[in-house]
């Protein structure tokens, strides 16, 4: 029981990270980033590619790792939706011109790594970090690896959470969120606080597609699109574009999946985001924590 | 001679024939709805719906038509009811909702083996389709969607696309419209997996799973999404190019990717669009010979 | 009119010759314009005379194909981006004020002073806020989106206010307000004008406009009909029929188009 809810614990740190990225691209800059789980992916991959002849340890991987996943994500931003934002006005065109771009970078990042993968999963060497197992008592346990999950996980979203909330870039965030015009007029550099916040949300991607290599000691291209999907369902639960909800929803799915493979039918595991996806888009598809919301004239 | 010669490649490619209907079919399902502006990928879930229905049927002993019947009404009553559930979404919503509902189906097919065979899929479905039906279906499908971009209609759904509050104000129902295209949209896809399921005998189910809905996406995108036309462009060139690139071979996947992201920024009209313009360039070339200024005013944009 | 003087340092504004052309639409033709350092200047028009377009290109916010010439205190701003030119001192305070609506006032005007990087002249310049617009204090805390519409034209202002601007441009500042609340407004426009920053203004209410400004334009179509001071556009007998609809003013007054 115990085990069970570490296990749920360290799983929701991980959903965290993954979501927070995906649910800031989508309430700020309106692009449903499908990548989002191959960057994921090319993280763990950079990861095994720098640990597999153990040339490089553990803390200076991570870096290069997240930082290659955020500037993977930056790249699309300058490419492809920075352009599609300034010509196609219509906002609903440039949703979906932003969608087909995310879906066909997914299988770009996707195809480079299961070729260089030779469409096998990958692990990272033990040698990359030295796993350690703490007893609680009994069979209860927890691995150095799930504490510094865990640990990363409430960092990150403390920082992210105050940061929007308090800082000037926050605010500039949020602002583009609304009307990137006016925010434009106000002396914001629009393009540079929406090329950072892709930056961003790719490196938080890097960063659990990381931790999660190790974490389960091997990832494969199919992976990403799991953690997507139940991605999915965290924003939608948590509401989009809302950095608490994603945190609360995330552990509450954590603990609803871990539940399921726990206690019941767990097979239908995967149901449980979809089935969450549909009941809440249909009973409160504003998320359970959105606030007050603004319709621009 | 000449039809000899057509009936030998014809016996060559019929597979390849069959399998370009079939995807058209499929990429009809994912165009019907985007061109009218609702974001739904649910086609892909009719896809899966549609194959199981009529293979389990036919393998009950039903005939081919009822069986095909059948999904068909079943596809119609999901789709109007899950049109229903999800009036009142929208665009990336829309989006997400109809993919969670396409993996839904690949979870529920995936488990309750009682009925779909499980994770091993169905096997033996008996091979009663051939490619005449396909077609026929394919071309009244063209018919259709050709009927639904002209006239009121048509002109209803671009309006719907470009502007809904501005097409309420036209009194155009546009909840009724977009109904209608999803339910269009679900019986396409549910007619696709059918005859897939009937034409090659097997199924599992993971076919209509994230890969599926990323081809059919592609095969429009590429094509052109505004219309028909387009998607069978797509359908063509996705199924026939892996044939004939077999030297590329599984990078292919990846020309494919580069390909969607180069359009959705710089042509979102697809290939069809391109090949339009380049059928008007010399007419557009006589015009700037004579008059420079009436084409240089035009289409001039300040990022 | 037409001091083209590069550094001319009483020229705040040196708009010459601006085009604004969506496709094969022109909006504003061949339109020049100065505003003197220290002074209000505005741009009486009706609808669809071209008003906003020419705020919204010397903004450097607007999808259109833009020629001409203008320069912000010497240097050339056609064509920069709409964040580099607020950086050289001159803000627009859009029309129908656009303000941030899930954010609070207090935000708000935060993010009008997106780049004061110094946090005790992001203090000064609140504080004075507050003293000129002293709801924005009171209400520091609600949400932007749940004033009136005449407290977010103050909080329009205040969030211009906190950019330290040398020049403001108003877009229309009195659209869609009470009577009461348009003096107020102008009451504002003055306020702002004694502290020291010059103003370029447009406006559809004329006499509202004309009294507080020190030097009138009129744009009809596109183009400049019409130009002097505040006291003799006002007096001219045609702006004073079409624009103002002082019938009396009209026959005793000077031409001065």
């Amino acid at each position: 029981m115990l085990q069970q809810l570490i296990n749920a614990i360290v799983f929701g740190s991980v959903l965290t990270l993954f979501s927070l990225g995906l649910s800031l691209a989508w309430g700020t800059l309106d692009v449903l980033n499908l990548a989002h789980g191959a960057v994921f992916v090319f993280a763990g991959f950079i990861t095994y590619e720098l640990t597999k002849d153990s040339t490089m340890s553990f803390v200076p991987t991570l870096i290069v790792a997240s930082l290659a996943a955020g500037a993977v994500t930056l790249a699309l931003e300058l490419v492809a939706f920075r352009r599609i934002r300034l010509h196609f006005p219509a906002r609903r065109q440039a949703e979906l011109s932003m969608l087909v771009v995310s879906v066909g970078a997914a299988t770009v990042i996707g195809e480079v790594v299961s070729h260089q993968t030779s469409e096998a999963a990958f692990s990272p060497p033990a040698s990359a970090f030295s796993i350690h197992r703490y007893s609680l008592g009994g069979s209860v346990g927890i691995t150095n690896i799930q504490i510094l999950i865990v640990v990363a996980a409430i960092i990150v979203a403390v920082a992210l959470d105050q940061g929007i909330r308090r800082t000037r870039y926050g605010r500039a965030i949020r602002a583009l969120a609304y009307d990137p015009t006016t925010t434009q007029l106000l002396g914001v550099n629009v393009g540079a606080v929406a090329a950072a916040t892709m930056f961003l949300a790719g490196a938080l991607a890097g960063l659990a597609g990381v931790m999660l290599a190790i974490y389960l000691g091997g990832e494969e291209v199919a992976t990403g699109q799991d953690y997507l999907l139940t991605a999915f369902a965290i924003l939608i639960v948590g509401g989009v574009g809302s950095i608490r909800g994603a945190i609360v929803s995330a552990y509450l799915i954590a603990l609803a999946e871990t539940a399921v493979v726990a206690y019941g039918p767990s097979q239908w595991r995967d149901g449980v985001a979809f089935l969450l996806i549909l009941v809440m888009l249909l009973v409160r598809p504003q998320g359970l924590f959105a606030r007050r919301r603004f319709q621009r004239a | 001679m000449a039809i000899a010669s057509i009936s030998s490649w014809y016996a060559g490619n019929e597979t390849l024939i069959q399998n370009i209907l079939i995807y058209a079919l499929l990429a009809f399902s994912v165009q019907v709805v985007l061109r009218a502006g609702v974001f739904s990928l649910a086609g892909i879930g009719f896809y899966a719906i549609g194959s199981y229905t009529a293979a389990l049927l036919l393998k009950k002993g039903w005939p081919t038509v009822p069986s095909i019947l059948a999904a068909v009404l079943l596809c119609i009553l999901l789709g109007y009811l899950l049109a229903l559930l999800l009036v009142r979404l929208r665009d990336l919503y829309l989006a997400m909702a109809t993919v969670a509902f396409d993996l839904m189906v690949g979870v529920v097919a995936t488990n309750w083996t009682g009925l779909t065979g499980g994770p091993l899929g169905v096997t033996g479905i008996p091979l009663v389709m051939g490619t005449l039906p396909i077609f026929l279906t394919a071309v009244g499908a063209m018919l259709l969607l050709g009927l639904l971009q002209r006239g009121v209609l048509g002109r209803s759904f671009e309006a719907i696309r470009e502007d809904e509050p501005l097409a309420l104000t036209l009194a155009i129902d546009t909840s009724r419209y977009r109904h209608f295209a999803f339910v269009i949209s679900c019986v396409l896809g549910c007619l696709a997996g059918a005859y897939h399921a009937l034409l090659f005998g097997t199924i599992e189910p993971t076919d209509a799973g994230f890969e599926l809905i990323v081809l059919a996406l592609s095969m429009v995108i590429i094509g052109g999404f505004r219309s028909w036309a387009g998607a069978l462009l797509g359908a063509i060139l996705l199924t026939w190019l892996p044939l004939e690139l077999t030297s590329v071979g599984s990078w292919l996947n990846l020309v494919y990717g580069g390909l969607m992201i180069v359009l959705a920024t710089w042509l979102p009209g697809g290939l069809l669009d391109a090949l339009r313009a380049l059928l008007r360039l010399p007419a557009r070339l006589r015009l700037l010979l004579r008059s420079p200024s009436s084409l240089a005013a035009t289409g001039e944009e300040r990022g | 009119m037409s001091g083209t003087d590069e550094n001319d340092p009483d020229t705040a504004l040196q708009v010459d010759d601006l085009t604004v052309r969506y496709g094969q639409v022109t909006a504003v033709a061949g339109l020049s314009l100065r505003v003197p350092s220290g002074s209000v200047v505005a741009v009486l028009g009706a609808n669809g005379a071209g008003k906003t377009s020419t705020m919204r290109a010397l903004a450097g916010s607007i999808r259109a194909s833009i020629d001409g010439r203008a320069r912000l205190f010497g240097g050339s701003i056609l064509g920069l981006s709409a964040h580099r030119i607020a950086a050289r001192g001159m803000v627009l305070v859009p029309e129908g004020r656009q303000v941030i609506a899930p954010l609070t006032v207090e935000e708000n005007l935060l993010l009008g002073g997106y780049r004061q990087r110094s946090r005790a002249r992001l203090r000064e310049l609140m504080a004075e806020c507050h003293e000129l617009f002293p709801i924005l204090h009171e209400r520091a805390d609600s949400p932007a989106g749940l004033l009136s519409g005449g407290e977010q034209q103050m909080l329009a202002f205040g969030r211009a206010l906190m950019s330290d601007p040398r020049l403001i441009l108003m877009d229309e500042p009195s659209m869609g307000l009470a009577p009461v609340m348009v003096d107020r407004v102008m009451e504002a426009v003055e306020a702002l004008h004694r502290r020291g920053a010059s103003i370029l203004m447009v406006e559809q209410n004329a006499a509202s406009a004309l009294q507080v400004a020190t030097h009138a334009y009129v744009l009809d179509q596109g183009r400049i009909v019409c130009s002097g001071t505040a006291t003799e556009v006002g007096s001219d007998p045609v702006v004073a029929q079409t624009f103002l609809g002082l019938r009396e003013q009209a026959q005793a007054g000077q031409a001065a188009c």
